[in-house]
């Protein structure tokens, strides 16, 4: 794997960056990554930072103002960034929900599992997807 | 015939020289020779051979009885000639033999011995119309002995006249009118008439029949009465067609009397109206007043004679019946009520229309009582449109819930599962440890709250407001002394208008008024500064404008403050459950209100709620 990653988490809920930093620093301690709590700040951020390029996106759904779905179809109008995988993650297993992002760009979707040993093979499944087609 | 009248033409003169009538028959009764006489009184001439002398003429006897004319010589008898007319002759008949003395035939001279022509006539020509008379005619002595008897008195009553007459006409009475011979004979002794005296009599088979009697005197030629004729008329089936008119109309008075169902009629030719007692109740007329189509439009309601109108023109160009209900002014008391008027066009042969004719009816209590039924069926209605609307809401919110429950109230409880679970990987260091029971303890008093806000929510939801009388100054008072430590730190200000007292829950308007200012409180970073006015609609409706300078929000998201959970604001930076606004329009819907806001991003939130006085 890949060991200088860098990953942008847009998700308004501390705990969960909180707890998707440690399952990231599990997998490899040279991941790097950032985090949005706004969707709003997060697209104005990432226009703004012209040579910022990550290596891949997690986009919570449901956030108080921009909710995830603008924010990823906001991501994608980006010329820079529309290619850069984005992994929505969230604690809806709505089937609507999944079909609707993948439909707007999605490379994957990832449930916010309640144990944290399975939320961790989901985000290492998805890294080595990344490095396959990197 | 003419070989054994060897002096035929001597035959024939003599009988022409003869100064009265006469002819000759052969063997059979047919007539042979006949004279100019004859013809005169016969009225015409027979044919020979061919006419009987016994059928020629029709003869009667004096009371108009029928007599088979007698060969047997002289007899005395009327005829009637071909043209009607009747003569009283005196006929000689005579055989005559051939010249070996055999039966030949017969010679008949006649006489008309019609001493007083008319008179004569006339005696006959009653006895026939007796005779054929479809009335009975009978005739009577003094005593009340019945001495003739016609056809149509058989008919009538039954008896022959050989049962009858010499029979006391007593014998055609019931039991309970005897007395009234002796008294019609009282009068016919007096020389006296009596016309269509109507009683009952007594058939041969005992059936009570109607009669209509007409008595009269006969006098014999010195002028003596000697009995009477009585005409008798059968007339009960007049009677019974009389009796079934009068029952008719006596059951319908009956029943116009017991529907109070007013009848009139109109002729359009003159402008003449006849109406009844009980139209004239209704319209409330008095019987001297007249009526015209000008005097009774200025009873209708006014919106409803066009449409009479219309009606009866329609009437006019279709088959002429017609039928209305509408509004009139009584009158006498100027009263409103409805009536049904039904009614048939006569017309003329060029189809002018004649006469109306029609009846009406006060259809005021059956009206009244339909349109009470409508406003039933109304207001069940719009019960069941507010039934239907709170299902509707009812049902939102519990979609609401099951997203609550599948979502929110999952969130702090997935967190609390993850963060002991990294506790377990980190029992060496107690600074992690530390940290993550912080946020375990964290998740589950949010876990905590949602659940008690939920039951806030679905308690609103269920329970009906109790309706009071309501300061809204005192209970933005109370709302504010919950609130002074947290304004007083923040440096916070609330100015008010004097607020009104409106119909409500005084614990639920506490509660709109805590949450509203904890929302202000929570979303401002600079002194919190709230201002509260208050503006009268209409004299129904008063609205009350809560106004802050906190953080506000976008113009789009006015509506979606107000739905349960939905956080605008990220969960940490603001702490909240998300369902304070959701309360404050349960509330306001609650107390028949509505609350809506606008919002300016980073200058402030205003809230508009409008309660019904």
């Amino acid at each position: 794997m890949k060991s200088t990653i860098t990953c942008v988490l847009i998700d308004d809920d501390i705990d969960d960056q909180e707890i998707f930093l440690y399952a990231m620093h599990e997998i490899s301690p040279d991941i790097t990554c950032r985090f949005f709590s706004d969707g709003d700040v997060a697209v104005r951020k990432l226009k703004e930072e012209k040579d910022f390029l990550p290596d891949c996106f997690f986009i919570d759904l449901n956030m108080p103002r921009m909710d995830g779905r603008t924010c990823l179809a906001e991501i994608k109008k980006i010329d820079r960034l529309k290619d850069v995988p984005v992994a929505i993650y969230t604690t809806s297993a709505d089937p609507k929900d999944m079909e609707e992002t993948r439909n707007a760009g999605a490379d994957d979707y990832i449930i916010k599992e309640a144990s944290f040993d399975d939320l961790k093979p989901r985000l290492v499944s998805f890294l080595q997807h990344i490095e396959e087609n990197g | 015939m003419v070989d054994i009248f060897p002096h035929i033409y001597s035959y024939q003169q003599f009988i022409d020289d003869l100064p009265v009538a006469a002819c000759t028959c052969d063997q059979g009764g047919y007539i042979q020779l006949f004279n100019e006489k004859a013809v005169r009184l016969f009225g015409r001439a027979p044919a020979p051979g061919a006419e009987k002398w016994t059928d020629f003429w029709k003869e009667f006897g004096e009371d108009g009885s029928g007599l088979e004319l007698n060969k047997i010589a002289p007899v005395e008898t009327f005829v009637r000639k071909p043209d009607g007319r009747h003569r009283h002759v005196r006929i000689y008949n005579r055989s005559l033999s051939g010249p070996d003395g055999s039966p030949a035939g017969s010679i008949h001279i006649i006489t008309d011995i019609t001493k007083d022509n008319s008179e004569e006539e006339g005696t006959t020509h009653r006895a026939f119309i007796v005779q054929s008379s479809y009335d009975a005619i009978l005739s009577i002595t003094l005593e009340g002995i019945v001495k003739s008897w016609n056809e149509g008195a058989t008919r009538i009553f039954g008896y022959a006249a050989e049962e009858i007459i010499g029979q006391p006409v007593t014998k055609l009475l019931p039991p309970d009118r005897l007395d009234e011979e002796p008294a019609i004979l009282e009068h016919v002794k007096k020389g006296e008439r009596v016309d269509h005296f109507e009683t009952k009599r007594l058939t041969k088979c005992k059936r009570l029949i109607d009669i209509s009697l007409t008595i009269s005197p006969i006098k014999d030629s010195a002028g003596n009465i000697i009995g009477a004729s009585k005409i008798a008329r059968d007339i009960s089936e007049q009677k019974s067609m009389a009796r079934i008119n009068r029952e008719r109309e006596e059951l319908f008075r009956m029943a116009v009397e017991s529907t109070n169902i007013g009848s009139w009629e109109f002729y359009p030719r003159t402008s003449h109206f006849i109406v009844s007692d009980e139209s004239r109740k209704i319209w409330g007329i008095e019987r001297e007043a007249v009526i015209s189509i000008p005097y009774l439009q200025h009873l209708v309601h006014e919106d409803d004679w066009e449409m009479l109108k219309r009606n009866a023109l329609h009437a006019m160009a279709a088959d002429g019946k017609f039928q209305a209900q509408f509004r009139i002014y009584r009158a006498d008391t100027w009263e409103l009520r409805w009536v049904k008027v039904q009614g048939m066009i006569f017309f003329s042969e060029n189809r002018e229309p004649e006469r109306f004719i029609g009846t009406m009816l006060d259809i005021t209590a059956d009206k009244t009582f339909t349109d009470r039924l409508e406003e039933i069926v109304n207001e069940r209605t719009r019960e069941l449109i507010t039934l239907n609307e709170q299902l509707r809401r009812s049902n939102d919110e519990l979609e609401q819930f099951a997203y609550i429950a599948s979502h929110d109230l999952q969130e702090p409880m997935r967190k609390v599962q993850t963060f002991a679970e990294l506790i377990e990987k980190n029992l060496g260091e107690p600074e992690l440890l530390e940290r993550y029971a912080g946020r375990i303890k964290a998740s589950s008093a949010r876990m905590i709250g949602l659940i008690r806000d939920v039951l806030d929510f679905s308690r609103l939801s269920k329970v009906a407001v109790q309706l009071q009388e309501v300061d809204l100054n005192i209970v933005l008072r109370e709302a504010m002394e919950t609130w002074r430590p947290e304004m007083e730190k923040r440096n916070a200000a609330l100015q008010s208008d004097l607020l009104p007292v409106i119909k409500g829950n005084a614990d639920q308007l506490y509660q709109l008024f805590h949450n509203l200012i904890s929302n202000s409180l929570k979303f401002c970073e600079k002194p919190p500064l709230i201002h509260i006015s208050v503006s009268r609609l209409h004299h129904q409706q008063v609205m009350i404008v809560f106004r802050d300078n906190g953080i506000g929000f976008e113009q789009k998201y006015a509506e979606k403050i107000f739905h349960i959970f939905s956080h605008l604001n990220a969960v940490e930076q603001y702490s909240g459950t998300g369902i304070g606004l959701a309360l404050c329009r349960k509330i306001v819907e609650n107390h028949g209100g509505a609350i809506t806001a606008t919002g300016i991003p980073r200058e402030g939130a205003t809230f508009f709620i409008s309660f019904p006085l």
